[in-house]
């Protein structure tokens, strides 16, 4: 016990440099990210605006930094203002599975039982479903709404949260603390909200984040394919499809946006890790 | 010359061994010598350093800890913290670890028999084909020593029993046939039978291998019976060092004398256990001067200002104490008149026939058992002997498949349930308290279950428990073993319960603490006419807590009576036998 303590509080010592950094620069790239999304249509007003005569430049040309897409707008303009778009749908598809994720996945490992199986299988037959075959399918009824395809997200996503809280609930409800908690008598809500929500905290927020991250990727690529976004939006998984078709004129048109969502996404993932790396930490106090 | 390397050769030595952390050193200066064959046994508090000593001299320290001084096996001096390559060579052959958990020590995922293998490869060399019969030859010969038959090498460690999977692990141990065994609390996750039994098993391989052994445990009875040598820290200093006979029967230290006192006796009740209070000081945070002052009833003005050095005293032992001179007596306290009389009135409460099963297998084989108004009743039995599952079906936290549990005369429905009927003390003080939460929010969200008309403080539940107040803003993270338990059982008390299960819950405390904790039971006792189920192992423990007790085996109560009666005079051979277990 007493090596275990020391353990924990002296790993960080050795580390101490690095990881700083590392949140820094998360928190700076996701600080830029949301600037981006709440004033990027401030900045850049005209940035979806059409101009012919300026079509398909090349990166470099006066003006235009990494050059314009086939519409001729300006590719920089495009990414700022299409970051909004991009970040806030996945936002909601993280936070809404997580918040599915929290309620179902309690309910089920806390009374076990029926309660555990019915929403098991029910998660089970959500995970069968294939996502993209889905999107396309929920694209022909409800149109290519950007909305509807955050809802349907949010489906998808739901069944693995569920899970990964459901196995977190069933490691913590045989621990005495939660035992005592029941021989109290206290209600069923308030031992699952006082006692196991805190304690799944960590739990939680690092899979919000590492869903954040798989939506931004999942939303674009659905985007890609046409679906969640409506054509002429600025939208980086949009800017994606659209820049392929002039990969060879104007290369910046797919490579800008395709970076822009490989380093927020990273970002997400790597400040998971670091707040994960603290809460080690502050265990072993 | 030759006479003197011989001589250096045939012993182990560690000088001026110190460990420093983050927060201060947390071993200091500390030296030993062990001759080839003979044992050293380490005892202390938890916090003392003991097992950061055994880590030390086998360069397993953790990351962020630092190690200074020299280590000397059989002849190869390593100054420490040594080469990763110096390690490579002096441990297997020259040290082995043997550690506490043999759940944990082993890996899961491979054979037994391979896991002995692979000592026995790493010493060997990886050789020709021709070797791998020979290899299980030997292993099988290993198994054989540690009394395990041939199939063993073959079962995963998930296939056996604790004692055998720690006779395994053993067996692993020496297949590299160290000069230096560290045996870390070997035999403190397994029974009082299975305990006697894997000591003897390493006291005759030790002689056999004429290996030197350093054995930690924080059970005195234990190191009494098997080591030549004993070595007393606090605060990760050696207090008292010298002949084991000599410092375990006539302590000089105050320490040594307060451990001894607090080791709770079998043959009668004490009226009162003595204690040593206090906790042991965090590194960083020890007091100037001597460590131990602060919970040292020989403690003067001298104590504060210097920290005493390690001096020759009587018998060839070495003590660091400015005041005491001399063997101190040890206070016996007076024993307890046990007569007592089981009252006419209806049992508080009564467990009948009650069965339990988990997957097929039969825990609980239809055990009745009957607590009154203000009794203290105490289980024992062996671990899988079914205790724990019928203490769970009492306070509902199992359902049994059938049988009753009756309260005041009625059955007990999950509905009927309140929580100021049954409350239980679990035995682990780690995970009985919400980490998240701190312990006035425990107390207080406990409290509110209360229906007395003049509900407690928190304050005043702390005060019961012998705790500050101050405490309510701390979370359980920041407290100790001990105090966790304070609080959990301040948890407990809360709702005002009529009967107390207490599940091992001073089986994982040091014996002062234990003793703490003990005292604190019976004064709740007698202050809230509490009853009290108490569940145990430990028959030295429950003489001292409980007037009756009922002997559980396999699932069945097999021997019921007064406490004295059932320890003086066993029917039964199950019983018998944990008796001459715990008595060695």
């Amino acid at each position: 016990m007493t090596a275990d303590l020391l353990t924990t509080v002296a790993a960080p010592g050795v580390r101490a440099r690095r990881r700083p950094v590392t949140l820094v620069t998360c928190l700076v790239i996701l600080g830029l990210a949301l600037f981006a999304a709440l004033f990027g249509h401030l900045l850049y007003p005209s940035a979806t605006q059409v101009n012919v005569l300026q079509a398909q430049l090349p990166p470099g040309s006066p003006g235009h930094l990494l050059g314009t897409d086939q519409l001729g707008r300006d590719i920089v303009a495009l990414s700022v203002a299409g970051t909004a778009s991009t970040l806030i749908g996945p936002l909601v598809v993280a936070g809404g599975s997580m918040l599915l994720g929290t309620f179902f996945g309690l309910l089920a490992g806390f009374w076990q039982g029926k309660t555990d199986f019915l929403l098991s299988r029910l998660t089970d037959l959500l995970l069968a479903l294939p996502v993209v075959l889905l999107g396309v399918v929920v694209a022909g009824i409800f149109g290519a709404s950007y909305w509807w395809t955050t809802v349907l997200l949010i489906v998808v996503f739901a069944p693995y949260d569920i899970r990964i809280v459901r196995a977190g609930v069933i490691e913590q409800v045989t621990k005495p603390y939660v035992e005592s908690a029941r021989l109290l008598r206290l209600s069923p809500w308030r031992i699952m909200l006082r006692h196991l929500l805190v304690n799944l905290w960590p739990l939680e927020r690092t899979n919000f984040l590492l869903n954040y991250a798989n939506a931004i990727i999942a939303m674009s690529a659905l985007s890609f394919l046409g679906v969640g976004v409506q054509q002429g939006t600025a939208n980086w998984g949009r800017q994606l499809i659209d820049g392929e078709q002039i990969l060879f004129s104007n290369p910046a048109a797919s490579i800008a946006p395709a970076v822009l969502i490989i380093v927020v996404a990273c970002a997400v993932n790597l400040l998971a890790d670091a707040l994960n790396a603290d809460d080690r930490k502050a265990a072993g106090r | 010359m030759i006479v003197a390397e011989r001589a250096e050769r045939a012993e182990v030595r560690a000088e001026s061994l110190t460990v420093t952390g983050p927060a201060g050193d947390i071993v200091r200066d500390l030296s030993f010598s062990i001759r080839l064959g003979q044992t050293l046994g380490i005892v202390g508090e938890s916090g003392s350093g003991k097992s950061l000593t055994a880590k030390a001299v086998s360069g397993l320290l953790p990351a962020g800890l630092h190690a200074t001084g020299t280590v000397a096996i059989a002849g190869t001096d390593v100054a420490l913290p040594g080469s990763p390559q110096a390690w490579r060579k002096l441990r297997g052959a020259g040290v082995t670890l043997l550690l506490q958990d043999p759940f944990t020590s082993l890996s899961p995922v491979h054979r037994c028999g391979d896991q002995i293998a692979w000592t026995l490869q790493a010493r060997i060399g990886r050789q020709a084909k021709g070797t791998r019969k020979e290899i299980r030859a030997k292993v099988i010969q290993h198994l054989d020593e540690v009394n395990l038959p041939a199939i063993v090498a073959r079962r995963y460690p998930g296939e056996l029993s604790g004692g055998m999977r720690q006779r395994a692990a053993i067996a692993a141990a020496l297949a590299a046939s160290p000069r230096l065994l560290i045996a870390d609390e070997p035999t403190t996750a397994l029974d009082a039978s299975n305990q006697k039994d894997v000591l003897e098993l390493l006291a005759s391989l030790q002689r056999e291998h004429g290996m030197a052994m350093v054995l930690i445990s924080h059970d005195l009875g234990l190191v009494r019976g098997v080591t030549d040598e004993v070595l007393v820290m606090y605060a990760g200093l050696a207090v008292e060092q010298g002949p084991t006979a000599a410092v375990l029967s006539k302590p000089v230290h105050p320490y040594t004398a307060g451990l001894q006192a607090s080791d709770p006796p079998m043959d009668r009740r004490l009226q009162r256990l003595i204690v040593i209070p206090g906790r042991v000081p965090e590194p960083g945070r020890r007091p100037a001067g001597c460590s131990f002052a602060d919970r040292c009833s020989m403690a003067s003005a001298a104590c504060r200002r210097a920290e005493p050095r390690l001096e020759p005293a009587a018998d060839g032992r070495a003590v660091a104490c400015f005041n005491s001179r001399g063997p101190i007596a040890l206070a016996a306290p007076a024993a307890v008149d046990e007569r007592w009389q089981r009252g006419d009135d209806a049992p508080l409460l009564r467990a009948h026939h009650v069965v339990k099963s988990f997957a097929g297998q039969l825990a609980l084989h239809g055990v009745s058992i009957e607590v009154h108004n203000g009794e203290s009743v105490g289980i024992v039995g062996e671990s899988g002997s079914g205790k724990t599952t019928l203490a769970r079906c009492i306070a509902g936290l199992e359902r049994p498949d059938s049988g009753e549990i009756l309260y005041r005369g009625t059955t007990l429905t999950r509905e009927r349930r309140t929580a100021n009927q049954i409350q239980v003390v679990f035995q682990d003080p780690y995970s009985a308290l919400n980490p998240k939460m701190r312990i006035g929010a425990a107390i207080a969200e406990a409290l509110r279950t209360s229906r007395s008309e003049r509900p407690r403080t928190v304050a005043d539940l702390l005060d019961m428990v012998g705790l500050p107040a101050a405490f309510v803003r701390r979370y359980p993270s920041e407290l100790s073993g001990g105090e966790r338990q304070r609080v959990a059982i301040a948890r407990s008390l809360a709702p005002d319960p009529e009967l107390l299960i207490c599940d091992e819950s001073v089986s994982a405390l040091d014996v002062s603490v234990q003793a703490q904790i003990l005292n604190l039971l019976s004064d709740l006792r007698q202050e809230l006419g509490l009853s009290l189920l108490f569940i145990s192992h430990d028959l030295a423990v429950v003489r001292q807590i409980s007037d009756a007790i009922y002997v559980i085996q396999a699932g069945r109560i097999v021997e019921s009576g007064l406490t004295r009666d059932v320890l003086r005079a066993p029917r039964q051979g199950y019983t018998r036998r944990l008796i001459t277990a715990v008595s060695q």
